[in-house]
């Protein structure tokens, strides 16, 4: 029944998958779990103040891709910061443009804010041009948000989920205006782009952390403990391999590569 | 039942799937693959609710003659048009492809390249010495950059060896870290959506 | 302000002028820098030799019209590469612009004398990403009904024999990365670790750097990543084209970016140590 050479790596998702529900559940009980400081997600409350004080907008964007294909798990993670920032703005009474790339974040995007500004007791504040749908074509869209910061002179841009080579047109356009920027994506390719153009930056799983470290989620916060014990097991597994194969034996290599 | 059914969808399939690449068993394995095929149909038609989606949205910038209207209207007449002539006359016809070629990859690839100028302006404002991690980055991405390039072979002929060496080692190990380390992150999002856990797809709220 | 802090603040359009020269230039009046061929490129070449002539070969175009440029060099050279051996070459696309991509190229292919159904089939764009690469995987006449060309499926001669992706040996993917649907990753993961097809990529520069521990691992036999390995795998097959021609130009380019990157550090340094300046 089962693909015997796929064993080994069954094994290894069971354990990893086990760790993370088991810090979930444990989460949920009540153990303490604490999140170190992530720059980037403190200069969140410091982007929405500045709007605030000056007046003007905070910009938004997810990246190109989509909630089933491309980058679902970024996108998914990034609306979940766009839930913060929404409820943040709509607190402090500071506007937020949202810009997206594909139909289905579209309505979801929208939902969102929606809901961000109903929890925060201010529903009259929402406006449907709050959310602006650009183009899924990636230079299209990075043109069209370039157009944006410019021209409504925004304080911020918040660029965080799955980027692809617009990325750098869209952070140079925004710091050539002036914005301070918060970036931050998954795909490795784009991130030494956004370190050098943006101020902060979520380098990988931080991205994954935002739902944790804003609504002190239990669920998220067990998640993460997990994916650190995880790391944890990888980390060993590591020292193990580099060990043996420095004296010459090759047995957990090839035992996880089912050889 | 609005959301308890998409919720028990996504948890079904999701576990499905996993076990599907483990597992030798026809009873799991032929409606995984059935899934799998209607994938492609799927999301041929999420390019299609795309499209209409952003007609709809330029529409309302021509009725509500929202600044810029006017380039609404021609992104109508223009995604119309094409269209039309691809469904009509086929993608390998003169017309389309001369459209293909003269706008869609000029336009394009300009605007790609436009990412070269900004690659600069952002090398020069990012790449300063400023501390010893700042210095070391400074310095091997000159080298691997000259590595890139005959001009660095012409400076000095290790250069490209030099370049190599630092994307094969240093460059790999940092890259395997981030590599497993976002694996890590990924599975457990999937894990949240797989178990219900996490319903965000469904427009906010756990 | 004297001249270090206009150094250190020189107007970006200066920048965005200055390169443009600089890569105007040696395109006008080549320099011939010469240029040597690196394992990378020559593991590839030899790889693609050793294989019997007649072989069936997939190449997916997932590579958008923003990234003709960069990586049309590349997937040119594969074809000549296994046109020349009398391979069977099967194209396909995973990002809509692909899809034209691919029959644009072939086309050119075509105006040589390559015959459709016999050297050569368009098989078009295919949607749905890493899902729809394990769909096209596991049976690729459900993906796909029809070629590019509007025939049937099960009429091209070229079909006849292909159920999986096993029955192609070598697979290659030209990629720009993710602004595509099928990344390098996703062919990784669906086929060669899956079904043990050889495969070989072909991705942007930006993506080199992520690709090589799936070539130390030993899952992709090989990687043209970016325009200098173009270039070295057409000076291989003693074919130069686009690839070459961009060598000079690419030259001058990151010359006049690390130049600029010293000139900024060079104004940051004076600057710092200047009595009274800023740390």
């Amino acid at each position: 029944m089962f693909i015997v050479p796929r064993l080994v790596t069954l094994y290894i998702m069971l354990v990893v998958c086990g760790v993370i529900v088991l810090q979930i559940e444990r989460a949920k009980r009540g153990a303490g779990i604490k999140i170190r400081r992530i720059p980037a997600l403190e200069a969140m409350t410091e982007v929405v103040g500045r709007a605030t004080e000056m007046g003007r907008p905070v910009h938004f964007t997810a990246g190109v891709g989509n909630l089933t294909t491309r980058g679902a798990q970024a996108m998914m993670a990034s609306l979940e910061i766009l839930s913060y920032l929404s409820e943040m703005a709509a607190r402090y009474n500071s506007k937020i443009i949202t810009t997206v790339a594909q139909g289905d974040v579209y309505a979801v995007s929208e939902e969102i804010i929606k809901g961000a500004f109903i929890r925060a007791g201010h529903p009259d504040a929402y406006s449907p041009d709050m959310i602006r749908y650009l183009s899924d074509s990636q230079f299209a869209y990075a043109g069209g948000i370039a157009g944006i910061i410019t021209r409504e002179q925004c304080v911020a841009n918040v660029m965080i989920g799955h980027f692809a080579a617009e990325a750098l047109y869209i952070a140079e356009s925004a710091h050539l205006a002036g914005a301070v920027q918060i970036a931050g994506t998954t795909n490795m390719y784009q991130l030494p782009y956004l370190i050098a153009a943006c101020d902060y930056v979520l380098i990988g799983e931080e991205l994954f952390a935002a739902g944790a470290y804003f609504g002190k989620n239990l669920v998220d916060l067990g998640a993460l403990s997990g994916q650190d014990f995880a790391r944890l097991f990888a980390v060993a597994l590591i020292i193990i391999g580099v060990a043996l194969g420095t004296v010459g034996n090759k047995w957990l290599t090839d035992f996880l590569a089912f050889k | 039942m609005r959301r308890s059914l998409p919720v028990l969808i996504a948890i079904v399939v999701g576990i499905g799937m996993v076990f599907d690449l483990f597992l030798k068993l026809p009873l799991l394995n032929n409606p995984m693959a059935e899934v799998r095929n209607w994938m492609p149909i799927m999301t041929s038609f999420a390019v299609i609710v795309g499209c209409v989606g952003l007609l709809n949205v330029h529409y309302k910038n021509i009725q509500r003659k929202r600044p810029g209207w006017y380039n609404s209207v021609i992104l109508w007449a223009v995604m119309l048009s094409v269209i039309a002539l691809g469904c009509t006359k086929g993608t390998r016809d003169a017309t389309y492809s001369f459209i293909f070629n003269n706008v869609l990859v000029a336009s394009s690839t300009t605007l790609s390249a436009v990412g070269a100028l900004f690659l600069a302006s952002s090398g020069f404002r990012a790449f300063r010495a400023t501390n010893t991690n700042a210095t070391i980055l400074l310095i091997s991405g000159a080298l691997v950059m000259l590595a890139q390039v005959p001009i660095g072979e012409a400076i000095y002929g290790q250069i490209p060896n030099i370049g190599n060496w630092i994307m094969n080692v240093p460059n790999n190990a940092g890259q395997r870290g981030i590599m497993i380390a976002s694996g890590v992150g990924f599975i457990t999002v999937c894990l949240r959506i797989m178990l219900g856990y996490t319903r965000s797809y469904l427009g906010g709220g756990e | 302000m004297n001249f270090w802090e206009k150094m250190e603040k020189v107007d970006v359009r200066i920048i965005f002028v200055v390169v443009i020269i600089a890569i105007a230039i040696p395109l006008v009046k080549p320099l011939g820098l010469p240029m040597k061929v690196m394992p990378m490129s020559q593991q590839v070449y030899d790889y693609i030799e050793k294989m019997p002539n007649g072989s069936k070969v997939f190449l997916s175009f997932d590579y958008g019209t923003g990234s003709i440029p960069e990586l049309e060099p590349a997937a040119k050279a594969f074809l000549t590469h296994f046109f020349r051996k009398g391979f069977k070459v099967y194209t396909m696309a995973s990002t809509a612009d692909g899809g034209m991509v691919s029959q644009m190229c072939m086309a050119g292919f075509e105006k040589l004398g390559k015959v459709y159904d016999k050297d050569f089939i368009t098989l078009g764009y295919f949607a749905g990403g890493e899902a729809g690469i394990a769909a096209w995987s596991a049976d690729a006449k459900k993906v796909f009904q029809r070629d590019a060309r509007g025939t049937p499926i099960d009429q091209l001669a070229m079909m006849k024999d292909i159920k999986t992706v096993k029955d192609f040996t070598l697979g290659v993917t030209v990629n720009s990365g993710p602004g595509g649907y099928g990344t390098v990753e996703a062919w990784v993961r669906q086929v060669p670790i899956v079904y043990k097809t050889p495969f070989i990529v072909a991705p942007g520069g930006a993506m080199v750097a992520n690709t090589i521990p799936y070539i130390q691992a030993g899952q992709i036999q090989g990687m043209i990543g970016g325009l200098r390995p173009s270039a070295e795998y057409e000076l291989l097959l003693k074919e130069p084209g686009l690839g070459v021609a961009a060598m000079d130009a690419q030259s001058a380019a990151h010359s006049i970016m690390i130049a600029f990157i010293l000139l900024g550090n060079a104004a940051y340094f004076a600057l710092r140590k200047r009595p009274g300046a800023r740390q």
